[in-house]
């Protein structure tokens, strides 16, 4: 009954969301403002439907409705209600009505929020919204049905891969989601602002606020994606340039580039097809992932079904190329600035060269993803192209992006003077001196020349970025304190509320130099895979690990068997860690038990000390062991934590936040 | 007006060149062949002592497994052909009999590929199509 419904909505989703677009098209052609109107209705009509699809999915879900196939796939008897919900997106069929559901949420909040204003455009980002939406619903009605039904009955189902049963389930994907398909949103705000020619300063305001929330939850869903990797997969790292990976970190370089471009248009009304092609590369960038990932066309760890979604979303992708750099080049014009740049040494340059850099990166790790597909192209052999390329081109780019973390904001518009910059550029170079100096002397042991001069820049960028943030804040609070007798706190308080975006991007900039310390520790990374008998003891660097013995636990689901390491600290006692391989048992008769690794973690802020039981042997319980020093990998967490917080503070809304254009 | 543009195109051009010449610098230093068992034996002389990435299911009952050394040997076929894998080190979890599989190692030029890694592809969230290889109806 459920699944009957859900696909009776889907179809009747397909409807309403073509109505949408007609009237909105011929309402604005013709004038008539109540078939704008009526079209925007059909939006949120569209919404309920597909709210409602995903709700029949879920009561398909939760009541164990296993003829239904993709039920059957995702789901059995025994898992954990949260996990019932989760498969909602555990699947490809679920997670593409996901997706739309989204879309719908942020297409219903986006026609909403402009209802009075911009009504010009708002026709037609209705119908580029419900374009995307109605190429979603087709992909759910002739490829990737979730409601298909078996034409047998079944009373229990394959449940969700074991290794998927995590939290992070919960929380991952959804963020990545809605980062993901937030971009939709700019997208369809430049498409119309294009073409109704309405190219002024407005459509970059609402552009901007929508890619910031976008960007918000891409960075959210990166950071548990990073942080799901290490705490559950058990390789010891946190990212691996795998293509899945690549495709959700390319829309959030572009996505970055043109948050920080944007400003220069709202300031100085310049850049403006540079931020259209930005809006409309961080959309498309998100369908080649989807693209790339879901077609099979390259192989990644996350294994998807070779299906034909792929081609479906080839031939998308194929028109939004067409149609938004056609649009882009017939309004060329309309899109010229009517300002130049003055000088090299500038704010608007650092924002400029910061735009390329970041372009350019996520040109080269889509490079390096494409690589494999273009070289099968072009010479009929496929080349893979590893994690090595991704790092050697990512170091100095990532530095020179925290170059201009700390040159943009004290660097001043327009022009400056050799005596200006000489003023700026004094304090935080006499900190930089000293930290260079002493990274120079102290660390010296990691590797080669190469690597110690990265961690030796990286360092001292470090301390650059964040001296120069500092001083941006002093100067607000001193001047403050002068002028309206505030004490420190109320000071720092109002300064923050005086300019949302100013300073709370500075609070963004300092996650990112957390981020980048978190990123140079990793040179410093020490791994040994050990070999212990039971009752063996083994130093590793400055710990000492003590193997008591493999203690078996079993449960109806699940049998856990755990190593007991005791671990000393430069000879103090330091912790009990609990190393674990789980045998997962099958719900499918007659399936083998799908192992998985449990790892042990003991974090500190200097380093985590990691554990991976790869292997035991069941006789004599000897083991094999991973065990990996990671430096300062709590700093990546930190520092993704003050980026949500900086993010939280310019999003948040009220009279100086978004709608406020003043950076100064 | 005109030299501060010619400045700037050069300015930005380096930029762009900069990046351009990282990466195509790189680039050959990172890259593998990637083939498939059928394509590896088609083409033999031009794998031998080549790293390369093998592509694969594993052979059912091959798998030996030696946990006081932590060494594997199996087999990978594709379009019946087949190579003999031997490994020393971590195995992922999804490693399994008939297993999807990617070897990267060093080919010998006979039939062996000494690996590196090897990668099983996590069956993860977008499974493969329902298999019936086992009777639903009985459950």
């Amino acid at each position: 009954m459920p699944e009957t419904l859900g696909n009776i909505f889907i179809h009747a989703a397909f409807v309403v969301a073509t109505y949408a677009i007609v009237m909105s098209v011929l309402g604005a052609r013709t004038n008539q403002y109540h078939l704008v109107r009526s079209g925007r209705n059909a939006v949120w009509a569209t919404g309920i439907l597909v709210l409602s699809a995903v709700i029949a999915l879920e009561v398909c879900l939760l009541k164990g409705r296993f003829h239904v196939e993709y039920v059957h796939q995702y789901t059995n008897l025994t898992m954990p209600i949260f996990y019932k919900i989760a498969a909602l997106w555990g699947g490809q069929n679920g997670s593409l009505l996901f997706w739309l559901f989204i879309l719908m949420v942020y297409s219903s909040c986006a026609v909403f929020q402009t209802r009075h204003r911009n009504v010009e455009l708002q026709p037609y980002v209705v119908a580029v919204l419900m374009t995307i939406a109605l190429f979603f619903i087709t992909l759910l009605i002739f490829s990737a049905n979730p409601f298909q039904t078996m034409p047998f009955d079944v009373r229990d189902g394959r449940g969700l891969n074991p290794l998927l049963q995590n939290y992070y389930m919960l929380i991952h994907p959804p963020s990545l989601y809605l980062g993901y398909v937030g971009m939709s949103v700019p997208f369809a705000f430049g498409i119309a602002a294009m073409i109704a020619n309405r190219l002024d300063n407005k459509w970059i305001i609402e552009v901007r606020i929508w890619t910031l929330i976008a960007w918000f939850f891409l960075s959210i869903g990166n950071l548990l994606g990073a942080s799901w990797a290490y705490e559950v997969l058990g390789w010891g790292g946190y990212w691996a340039w795998d293509p899945v990976e690549n495709a959700a970190f390319i829309p959030w370089l572009t996505a970055t580039a043109f948050l920080h471009s944007a400003i220069i248009q709202e300031k100085r009304n310049m850049l403006k097809t540079w931020n259209m092609a930005l809006v409309i590369l961080s959309f498309l960038m998100t369908m080649v992932g989807t693209f790339l990932t879901r077609s099979g066309i390259v192989s990644s760890v996350h294994s998807f079904a070779q299906s034909d979604v792929g081609q479906y979303f080839f031939v998308f992708l194929g028109i939004c190329i067409l149609v938004s750099f056609g649009l882009l080049i017939l309004r060329l014009p309309s899109l010229r600035s009517t300002n130049v740049l003055d000088s090299l040494v500038s704010r608007e340059s650092a924002f400029l060269f910061n735009n390329l850099v970041f372009v350019g990166a996520a040109f080269a790790i889509l490079w390096g993803t494409l690589f494999p597909v273009l070289s099968e192209w072009v010479r009929g052999t496929k080349i893979t192209v590893g994690p090595p390329y991704f790092n050697s081109v990512m170091i100095p780019i990532g530095l020179v992006l925290l170059f201009l973390t700390g040159f943009g904001p004290i660097v001043g518009w327009r022009k400056s003077t050799l005596d200006q910059l000489k003023k700026s550029f004094l304090v935080p170079i006499l900190f930089v001196i000293p930290t260079s100096v002493l990274a120079l002397i102290f660390l010296r042991k990691s590797g080669d020349f190469l690597t110690t001069m990265y961690v030796n820049i990286s360092i001292s960028l470090c301390v650059f970025v964040f001296v120069t943030i500092v001083m941006e804040y002093w100067e607000g609070i001193a001047m403050r304190a002068r002028i309206f007798k505030e004490d420190f706190m109320t000071a720092l308080i109002r300064l923050i509320a005086s300019n949302r975006r100013r300073y709370g991007g500075y609070v963004v900039h300092i996650g990112i130099v957390l981020l980048f310390l978190g990123f140079t520790g990793n040179a410093f990374k020490v791994e040994k895979e050990l070999k212990l008998k039971p009752q063996e003891t083994t130093q590793f660097e400055n710990y000492l690990i003590h193997y008591d013995s493999l203690v078996p636990t079993s449960n109806a689901h699940k049998t856990v068997i755990s190593a007991h390491l005791a671990v000393w600290k430069n000879d103090k006692p330091y912790a009990l860690m609990k190393p674990a391989r789980v045998l997962y048992n099958s719900s499918v008769p007659g399936e083998d038990a799908q192992p998985s690794t449990e790892i042990a973690i003991k974090r500190s802020i200097v380093e985590d000390l990691y554990f991976a039981l790869l292997t035991f042997d069941p006789e004599n319980q000897t083991i094999f062991v991973k065990a990996v020093i990671n430096p300062l990998v709590q700093f990546i967490w930190i520092g993704g934590l003050f980026l949500i917080l900086g993010s939280v503070v310019v999003m948040w809304p009220g009279a100086n936040g978004l709608r406020r254009t003043t950076y100064a | 007006m005109k030299l501060k543009q010619t400045k700037w195109i050069i300015g930005l051009t380096f930029i762009v060149i900069g990046v351009f010449i990282t990466v195509m610098s790189t680039l050959p230093k990172a890259t593998q062949y990637y083939v498939t068992v059928d394509e590896l034996m088609r083409d033999k002389d031009k794998y031998t002592n080549e790293d390369l990435k093998v592509a694969g299911k594993v052979v059912s009952d091959s798998i030996v497994k030696n946990d006081q050394a932590m060494t594997w040997t199996f087999q990978v076929e594709n379009n019946n052909s087949t190579v003999d894998v031997f490994y020393k080190g971590a195995m992922p979890d999804t490693f399994k009999e008939t297993a999807d599989v990617v070897v990267t190692g060093r080919f010998d030029g006979q039939k062996h590929v000494i690996a590196s890694s090897v990668l099983a592809k996590c069956a993860s969230r977008y499974e493969e199509k329902l298999q019936p290889s086992y009777d639903i109806r009985k459950n």
